[in-house]
């Protein structure tokens, strides 16, 4: 198949955003091939660079070494950062916002995600932003959106777990909120939701020439993710519980003990056909035809005895082994991969899903990469995670056609540079 | 009606369950014409599951299929039948996106292969979606939204210690890669109607959860260090997770910027000076004196109620929220100043509220124009519109179980 131009060839994305839900936005849109400048002020930079000077020892660098440039490969950062450009420019001074209102005319979408008002308060408001780009995308992600009640109140994917409902469904029945693990399901959700929703806002920008401003609650972007649970509440004034790893109409269901330490195997029986299955290959046919578990209502009811039966048989066994004995019958299981084993299983490397790259302060690692797999306009990594102000000259003398002697007077009032001027949190 | 984001782009859906109909769903919500193709009789796996109003089983009232389907046209066709086959691929004739999400190989087997459809239609896009995908060994594994949570997610690193591994609530995984889908789906849609290149586009829902969900992934590779389970972690540097007031429970995560974050919590608790203090104006005095500021926080939460909690908090800007069940949810004064929750009136199920937009585009709002279609609803419109088909024709193809 012949080279074909990305989806999103010729789109310019501007991101000023920061952390994980803001930026992982623009790094699927880059996937997709805009071309994506992360604007970050050397005044302060996104807080995923880590700490300007982190104590040796900090995990989040390679071999818990931060080297002379940590801004440039702290883990989150590396995550988020492939496909994409990095200008600096400090927004705080009137120059800067002028350079930033001329970058503003020569793209297609800016992606923030800061507090809402904050937008304002710097001079780029979807309105300010207009007024020099009529046709605009302007993509305001927050944890409650840019109206109502709490609109400006700031959010972490941690406080939208809580605020939207999720933190509350995602616990063993027996426990209360107070005892769960922290998540930032949220920031993955409201980032990718935000994705599509500038596709949206560009796919009618092609079509009619015309922008607009894109509204993203973290929060909202969720909710439809427990629609079932929210429609059951409206329906039937249902509140759903904490169900742990079960399932209201599938048994067994649930996370069963294997061989080995701490290793576990998931598997889940939704027909009668999968329940024999899972019989025979415990070596205990005659299961199948006990009344207890003779179909999907008995085997709900009795559960928690029928868990005991099914992990004093995985407990015996590998949970790679349980899974392929399983699978190979025809029951849907899954071994509870940590985050050593989903590097080194076999189906992900088969895919190519993880993908080395190269970069001078990091070294060579495999990062995950491309989402989906295309066949005429596959996507990869292309570029390596950019360092700080590593494309200043493309954005500034390039773009912007700043003459040297400009570009050095940005460079030398720090309004541009490559080191960050304060510590970063 | 307001004009759509996605006018004139046509999708047949061939998917059913949670992960291809979320995908479709937000198609048809932004304005694509999303032609949802069921077996008749049987129609799509979810109209069988709950919840059901009154738990009548009845599959024009299941609320996970209501919620799933809203502003897609449905009709029946019995891909196994020559006639059928014939009537979808007239159809791929006239679409920009076909998205399906069969155990792979199925297409091929119909006879439906993406390079079949591709020679009756250059520019148009296959978008498959499945549980580990069209290649690869674990092609053929069947999964649920836990099986694919144990292989692709954080899970191993959820939950407490001393228990089994934890997975997020609910279908949430299935539902992630929905929208993984769709931006894929779109971003497909460029090439194939602003440069009329058409594709395969393969999605492994274990995939769409890995490549954005776990993203501790690579913190192994970083330090040697295998993540595991901590339960409710409490570490001086930040608070996060849920803790207990006076009438519920509050969730919170003060972390990122780190030490900025405290003088914020002092002031939510009413005890600026707290900034200042000795004991807790640094991190290494917070750790020695950790049991005193853990009381400070705890009997402040615990005279507080949730709602002044989070006043507090709002007031303070600090990244806290109640912890909010479904009931929680639908009664919360913010929602309803933005009008997420909508009620939708559909010819059986009744007057139902359905949860609204995930983002609010200015110009092209999200809206339903249609409830999600009863099974072979738009049989006649579709048939007849799109294909020419008349009254005898259909009639035909009913007779032959085609439709």
């Amino acid at each position: 198949m012949g080279a074909n131009k990305l989806p999103l060839e010729g789109i310019r994305v501007l991101e000023l955003a920061e952390g994980w839900a803001g930026p992982w936005s623009p790094t699927l849109l880059a996937d997709l091939g805009a071309e994506v400048i992360k604007i970050e002020a050397i005044q302060r930079l996104d807080n995923t660079r880590g700490p300007a000077q982190p104590p040796p020892g900090t995990p989040s660098y390679p071999n818990k070494s931060p080297g002379p440039r940590p801004w440039n490969i702290c883990l989150t950062f590396i995550v988020c950062s492939r496909n994409k450009l990095s200008a600096t420019l400090d927004l705080s001074r009137p120059l800067g916002l002028t350079l930033f209102k001329e970058l503003v005319r020569l793209s297609d979408v800016v992606c923030t995600n800061m507090v809402t008002g904050v937008p304002e308060k710097l001079g780029i408001s979807y309105a300010r932003l207009r007024e020099v780009k009529p046709d605009i995308v302007m993509l305001a992600s927050c944890g409650f959106g840019a109206t109502g009640p709490y609109a400006t109140h700031v959010s972490m994917g941690g406080s939208m777990d809580a605020a939207a409902g999720h933190l509350w469904l995602r616990n063993y029945p027996d426990a209360d909120p107070t005892e769960v693990s922290h998540s930032t399901h949220l920031d993955s959700v409201n980032s990718v939701t935000g994705a599509f929703a500038v596709l949206t806002a560009l796919f009618r920008l092609r079509k009619v020439g015309k922008g607009q401003f894109i509204d993203t609650s973290g929060c909202e972007t969720f909710m439809p993710h427990v629609g079932e649970a929210i429609m059951d509440y409206t329906m039937n004034g249902q509140v759903h519980q904490p169900m742990g790893n079960a399932h209201s109409a599938m048994a067994p269901h649930g996370c069963y003990r294997c061989a080995g330490e701490d290793r576990w195997v998931a598997i889940s029986v939704a027909t009668e056909k999968e329940w024999r299955a899972l019989c025979q290959a415990m070596g205990r046919p005659a299961l199948a035809a006990d009344p207890r578990f003779a179909d999907r209502e008995s085997r709900c009811r009795n559960r928690a005895e029928l868990d005991r039966l099914v992990e004093s048989w995985t407990r015996e066994i590998d949970h790679y082994e349980a899974m392929r004995r399983l699978e190979e019958v025809g029951v849907p299981a899954g071994a509870v991969l940590d985050n050593s084993e989903v590097y080194r299983d076999p189906h992900f490397s088969t895919r190519g899903f993880f993908q080395p790259v190269e970069h001078p302060d990091m070294g060579t690692y495999p990062l995950p990469g491309v989402i989906w797999k295309m066949t005429r306009t596959p996507g990869s990594i292309r570029l390596r995670p950019p360092t700080l102000g590593e494309h200043n000259e493309y954005v500034f003398k390039g773009l912007l056609s700043l003459s040297d002697s400009r570009y050095a007077q940005l460079d030398r009032e720090q309004y541009i540079g490559t080191v960050p001027l304060v510590r970063p949190l | 009606m307001a004009e759509t984001a996605l006018e004139g782009l046509r999708v047949l859906d061939l998917t059913q369950g949670i992960a291809g109909p979320f995908c479709t769903k937000l198609l048809a919500d932004y304005g694509a014409d999303v032609i949802k193709i069921e077996r008749p009789g049987h129609g799509d796996v979810a109209r069988r599951y709950g919840p059901f109003p009154g738990d009548d089983p009845n599959p024009e009232k299941s609320g996970l299929f209501l919620h799933l389907n809203t502003n897609k046209r449905g009709i029946t066709l019995n891909l196994k039948t020559a006639a059928g086959r014939g009537s979808f691929k007239r159809l791929a004739e006239r679409a920009d996106l076909v998205v399906e999400s069969f155990m792979p190989g199925t297409m091929a087997r119909l006879g439906l292969s993406y390079a079949t459809l591709e020679a009756l239609n250059q520019r148009l896009v296959l978008v498959s979606i499945s549980n580990f995908g069209q290649t690869g060994p674990y092609r053929d594994y069947k999964a649920t939204d836990l099986v694919i949570q144990a292989l692709a997610s954080p899970m191993y690193s959820k939950g407490h210690p001393d228990r089994e591994p934890l997975k997020y609530a609910e279908n949430t995984a299935l539902y992630f890669a929905g929208v993984t889908a769709a931006v894929a789906a779109l971003g497909a849609a460029f090439a194939s109607v602003f440069d009329g290149v058409g594709q395969h586009v393969d999605i492994s829902i274990a995939e769409a959860v890995l490549g954005s969900v776990e993203r501790m992934t690579t913190s192994y590779l970083y330090t040697g260090e295998v993540a595991r389970r901590a339960g409710h972690q409490v570490l001086p540097t930040y608070l996060s997770g849920a803790y207990r007031c006076q009438d519920g429970f509050v969730g919170v995560q003060g972390g990122g910027r780190g030490e900025s974050w405290w003088p914020r919590v002092y002031r939510m608790m009413g005890m600026p000076e707290l900034a200042e203090d000795p004991r807790f104006s640094t991190l290494q005095a917070r750790e020695q004196n950790r049991e005193e500021l853990d009381a400070f926080w705890h009997s402040w939460l615990l005279d507080h109620t949730r709602e002044e909690v989070f006043r507090a908090a709002r007031e303070a800007r600090f990244p806290l929220a109640p912890v909010n069940t479904t009931e929680d949810l639908l009664n919360d004064p913010h929602y309803r100043a933005r009008g997420f929750f909508v009620g939708l009136e559909h010819p059986v199920a009744g007057h139902l509220v359905y949860p609204g937009a995930p983002f609010k585009l200015s110009e092209t709002p999200w809206q339903v124009s249609r409830p999600a279609p009863a099974l072979g609803q738009h049989n006649e419109e579709v048939y007849g519109g799109l294909l020419g088909l008349g009254q005898r024709d259909l009639a035909g193809l009913r007779k032959e179980g085609v439709i």
